[in-house]
């Protein structure tokens, strides 16, 4: 379940800061979509490029980009 | 006008779905994800030079002078070779990825993460929408970190030089972190005053902070700024 921020206007900036800090769980409807899932290979589909990175404290961070088909 | 640089939603959760795309993130773990607009035309009114951006930024995180990237972002920023991004692209997309950096270095230099990972995702359409997801240990670090590199980025991009405002949001921000308690505290004058009188700081200096953290959704002290 994740908690969703929508920052469209002030009014709505502070309730939903208001409801994140008060950690209550909502659905997220990126999980909630129907063609979002993580058996769906087109799940991410909508990315052209990924780039990520690694922190460690034992060592530096790193990044790579992986390929997206 | 439309900000140029924009954080759209903010969501928190677990998310399965990009588990793959970086093998270093620990299974179960948490996650931040920002929604960024960063819109071209205005940027390339403001200050591009990534590089110039990248000195400043050291000076408030040091330890991104640590970081390696498979992209040789972070290389070519350190030895000056990373010169104004020559596509439109690569500008906005490097501006996401310092993002992401800045959220990384921030949160563990709050929280004292041992490791931290994320992703920086470039949409197809709109070209210009990113999704950041970054592991957060706490989920009020990872939002004010969101919201604090955002701001951060903004100023510098408009060639605007960092203050001792952001060193102190920091230093603020980790103290708060240590200090549940007054996480808690929702009364904003005595909040001001203890601190002010701890730090050696002027009053309204902190006040500012503190709203600032607010806004950032740290700290909960919308009652006591409504009276």
């Amino acid at each position: 379940m994740n908690d969703k921020l929508s920052f469209k206007n002030p009014d709505e900036v502070k309730t939903k800061i208001e409801k994140l800090i008060s950690f209550q769980e909502e659905e997220d409807p990126l999980l909630k979509a129907k063609d979002e899932n993580p058996d769906n290979p087109g799940l991410l589909s909508k990315y052209a490029r990924v780039l990520c990175c690694s922190f460690d404290k034992n060592e530096a961070i790193e990044h790579q980009t992986i390929k997206l088909p | 006008m439309k900000d140029f640089l924009e954080i759209k939603e903010i969501f928190y959760g677990d998310f399965p779905e990009i588990f793959s795309l970086n093998p270093r993130f620990r299974p179960g773990s948490k996650k931040v994800k920002v929604v960024l607009d960063v819109q071209a035309p205005e940027v390339q009114k403001g200050n591009t030079d990534i590089s110039s951006i990248f000195m400043k930024l050291i000076k408030l995180l040091p330890s991104l002078e640590r970081h390696q990237c498979g992209e040789h972002l972070i290389e070519d920023l350190k030895s000056g070779k990373k010169g104004p991004p020559s596509e439109h692209l690569e500008k906005i997309t490097d501006i996401a990825h310092i993002m992401e950096h800045i959220i990384i270095d921030l949160q563990s230099n709050i929280t004292g993460m041992n490791s931290c990972s994320g992703i920086t995702c470039g949409y197809k359409d709109p070209y210009y929408r990113f999704d950041v997801f970054v592991e957060c240990k706490d989920k009020k670090v990872g939002v004010f970190s969101a919201f604090f590199a955002a701001d951060l980025l903004k100023r510098l991009l408009t060639n605007k030089s960092l203050s001792r405002r952001y060193y102190a949001l920091i230093y603020l921000a980790k103290y708060f972190y240590g200090n549940k308690s007054l996480q808690r505290q929702t009364q904003l004058d005595p909040l001001a005053s203890q601190i002010s009188s701890e730090f050696g700081w002027k009053k309204s200096f902190v006040l500012s902070l503190l709203k600032k953290l607010k806004d950032f959704g740290f700290l909960n002290l919308e009652h006591s700024l409504a009276t």
